[in-house]
C-alpha cells in the first residue's frame, strides 16, 4: 500500500494540512459514492451471472464454468491470448528498456525524433494503427500469422514500456553510471550491471502493464488475427455482437479476477504510477 | 572540452534501434499505407475526398460522432468530479480504498463492461426487472441506443478525468480557502470560487482527454448501440471489412486523426502551461 502512495505524492501529501470538513460535503459525498457503485457496477454484476445458468438464480453452479472448459474454441482463444501478451509484452520490454535507457541517458542526433516516434501510439486512435497495421497484414500477405499480431501488440504496448521505464531511470542516481563510465565500463556493462539491478521493479512493473494491455486489447486482433490466432477479446466481441451465449459471463468473471489479481501485483511491485497511463483500451 | 568528456555522454543510438525498427515497420509504414490508399487509388485523391464528403452516411456518423463524444466528455467529468472532490478530502487509509476504486474499472476489459451493461440494461435485464417488480409497467428500452452507448462510455472514462481533476484540486494552496473563510464565505461561495476555479484546469484537460478517447471509441457503440449510433470508428471497420472500399477508409481515418491530433496538441499545450 506505500507503494501507492508512493505513486500519486501530490494529490496524498497535503492531506494532513485539510480543515475538519462541514456541510456541502455531504451532498458531494453522495454524489461520490453513487459514482464509485456505477463504477463498480459492471463487474458486481457479472459475477453473481456467472453463478446462475440461463440468468435465473434458482440453482447457482459452475456450470457455466464447465462449459468452457469443455468448449475448445474458449479454451483455445484463452491460449492464444496468453502466449501473444506474454511474447508481445516480452519483445515490447527488451526493445523499449533499452530505449528509455537511450532517450534519458544518450547523446545522439534526432533523440527527439526517435522519441516522438515510438511514443507516437499513445496518441493516435487505436482504430487508425488497426487500419494500417491491416493494410500492412494485406500487402505483405500476413494478416492472420502470429507473428505479426504478436509484433503489433509489443509496437503498441511499448510506449506505456518507455513511459514506466523513463520514470524509474528519473529517481536512480546518473553519477553512478558517470562513475563505470570513468572507471571504463563499455555502455552495455553499465546498463546490464549499473542501471538494470536500480530498474528492475519499473521493468517487472511495466512487463506486467504490457500483459494487460495485449492481453485486453481488441481493436488491433479484430482487424489483423484470423481463425487460427484468435484471441479472447475478439472472440469475446463476436460472441457477445452474434451469439450472446451465458459462457461470456463466466469469461467476464474470470478476467475481472485475472484483471484485480495483475492490478494487485503492480501495486505490489510499486514503481507504478497510474496518473501517467493515458491508455486507450477501447 | 565535449571530445574529452564524450565517453561520460555516450550516444547509446543503439540502444533504442530495436524500438525505433519495431515502431518504423509497425506503426510508421502502416501510416504510411494509410496516406498512400488517401491518394494512390485509381479514383484520386480528390474524387474520393468528395466521395467522403458527399457521402450521407459519413455525414451522419460524423456528426454522430461529435455528439456523442461531446455527451460523454461532459457527462464524464460531471461524474468524476465529486469522486475527486471526495477522494482529495479523504484522509490516507479512505484514499487509498477510494482510488482502488477508481482504480479497479480502469484495469477492467472495455467487454466486460459492456456485457455487464447489457445484462443491466437490456430488454430483461436488471433495471427493467427491478422496475416491473415494483411498477409492474412494460419496461424501459435501454439498449441498442445512444443512452446505452453513453452509459458505457462514461463508465470506461471516468478514471481518465478523475486523474487530472485530482491533480488540480490537490495543488491548490489551502491557506486560500482558509482566508475565505475567515473573510466570512459561506462555504458554498467559497467552493464555488475558490476551490472550483482553481480547478478549471484539471477540468479542462479531463474534458478534452475524454474527448480524444471518445472520437476512437469502437467496442462500445458496436456493442451497445443501434444502427443509428455508429460512430467513425465502426465505419472505418465497415469500410475496410465490408465494403472493401480502402480508399474512404483511410480517408475516414486520417479524418479522426487530424481531430485527436489537435485536441491531443491543446491538451500538452494545457498541461505544460498549468502543470495540472
Amino acid at each position: 500500500m506505500a507503494t501507492l502512495q508512493a505513486a500519486l505524492p501530490d494529490t496524498l501529501r497535503d492531506s494532513r494540512r485539510r480543515r475538519p470538513r462541514r456541510r456541502i460535503p455531504l451532498f458531494s459525498t453522495l454524489a461520490a459514492c453513487i459514482v464509485y457503485f456505477y463504477l463498480i457496477l459492471p463487474s458486481l454484476t457479472v459475477i453473481p451471472i456467472s453463478f446462475s445458468e440461463n440468468y435465473s438464480f434458482s440453482n447457482l453452479s459452475f456450470a457455466l464454468y464447465r462449459r468452457i472448459l469443455e468448449s475448445s474454441t474458449w479454451t483455445s482463444s484463452i491460449g492464444h491470448s496468453a502466449l501473444v501478451a506474454t511474447m508481445a509484452s516480452s519483445i515490447a520490454v527488451l526493445a523499449g528498456m533499452p530505449a528509455a535507457y537511450a532517450f534519458s541517458r544518450g547523446r545522439f542526433r534526432g533523440k527527439a525524433v526517435a522519441q516522438m516516434v515510438v511514443m507516437c501510439p499513445l496518441f493516435v486512435p487505436v482504430i487508425v494503427i488497426a487500419l494500417g497495421l491491416y493494410f500492412l497484414g494485406a500487402r505483405s500477405g500476413t494478416l492472420g500469422t502470429l507473428a505479426i499480431l504478436v509484433l503489433s501488440h509489443s509496437m503498441y504496448a511499448m510506449p506505456f514500456v518507455v513511459v514506466m521505464v523513463l520514470s524509474g531511470l528519473r529517481q536512480i542516481n546518473p553519477s553512478l553510471e558517470q562513475a563505470a563510465y570513468v572507471m571504463g565500463a563499455s555502455s552495455l556493462r553499465v546498463f546490464l550491471q549499473v542501471v538494470l539491478p536500480q530498474i528492475r521493479i519499473s521493468v517487472l512493473a511495466s512487463w506486467l502493464f504490457g500483459f494487460l494491455v495485449s492481453f485486453d486489447e481488441v481493436v488491433i486482433a479484430w482487424f489483423i488475427s484470423g481463425p487460427a490466432t484468435q484471441t479472447l477479446p475478439v472472440r469475446m466481441y463476436s460472441n457477445i455482437m452474434w451469439d450472446n451465449t451465458p459462457e461470456i459471463a463466466a469469461v467476464s468473471t474470470l478476467l475481472t479476477l485475472f484483471s484485480f489479481i495483475l492490478c494487485m501485483a503492480m501495486i505490489k511491485v510499486g514503481g507504478v504510477n497510474s496518473a501517467h497511463m493515458p491508455t486507450a483500451r477501447n | 572540452m565535449p571530445r574529452r568528456n564524450a565517453h561520460l555522454q555516450p550516444s547509446l543510438l543503439i540502444f533504442a534501434a530495436a524500438a525505433l525498427v519495431l515502431s518504423t515497420v509497425f506503426f510508421v509504414v502502416p501510416m504510411g499505407f494509410i496516406a498512400s490508399y488517401v491518394g494512390n487509388t485509381e479514383k484520386g485523391a480528390l474524387a474520393g475526398l468528395i466521395g467522403v464528403a458527399t457521402s450521407r452516411l459519413v455525414r451522419v456518423v460524423f456528426t454522430n460522432t461529435v455528439e456523442i463524444s461531446v455527451c460523454a466528455a461532459a457527462l464524464t467529468v460531471a461524474l468524476a468530479y465529486p469522486v475527486a472532490l471526495h477522494i482529495s478530502r479523504q484522509k490516507a487509509r479512505g484514499k487509498i480504498i477510494c482510488l482502488a476504486l477508481v482504480l479497479m474499472p480502469f484495469w477492467t476489459s472495455i467487454l466486460v463492461k459492456s456485457y455487464a451493461f447489457l445484462i443491466i440494461l437490456g430488454d430483461h435485464g436488471l433495471v427493467n426487472t427491478i422496475l416491473h417488480a415494483l411498477t409492474g409497467g412494460s419496461g424501459l428500452n435501454m439498449m441498442f441506443n445512444r443512452f446505452a452507448v453513453l452509459v458505457g462510455m462514461t463508465n470506461f472514462l471516468v478514471p481518465y478525468a478523475v486523474f487530472p481533476i485530482l491533480a488540480s484540486l490537490a495543488a491548490q494552496n489551502p491557506q486560500v480557502q482558509r482566508a475565505a473563510e475567515i473573510m466570512g464565505a459561506s462555504p458554498l461561495r467559497t467552493f464555488w470560487s475558490i476551490t472550483f476555479i482553481q480547478s478549471m484546469p484539471g477540468i479542462l484537460a479531463g474534458l478534452l482527454m475524454c474527448l480524444v478517447i471518445s472520437m476512437g471509441f469502437f467496442v462500445t457503440p458496436s456493442l451497445l448501440g443501434g444502427r443509428k449510433d455508429m460512430m467513425m470508428a465502426n465505419v472505418i471497420d465497415m469500410y475496410t471489412r465490408e465494403i472493401l472500399d480502402w480508399q474512404s477508409a483511410s480517408i475516414i481515418s486520417l479524418l479522426l486523426l487530424i481531430f485527436s491530433g489537435t485536441l491531443s496538441a491543446i491538451i500538452l499545450k494545457i498541461q505544460s502551461r498549468t502543470g495540472a
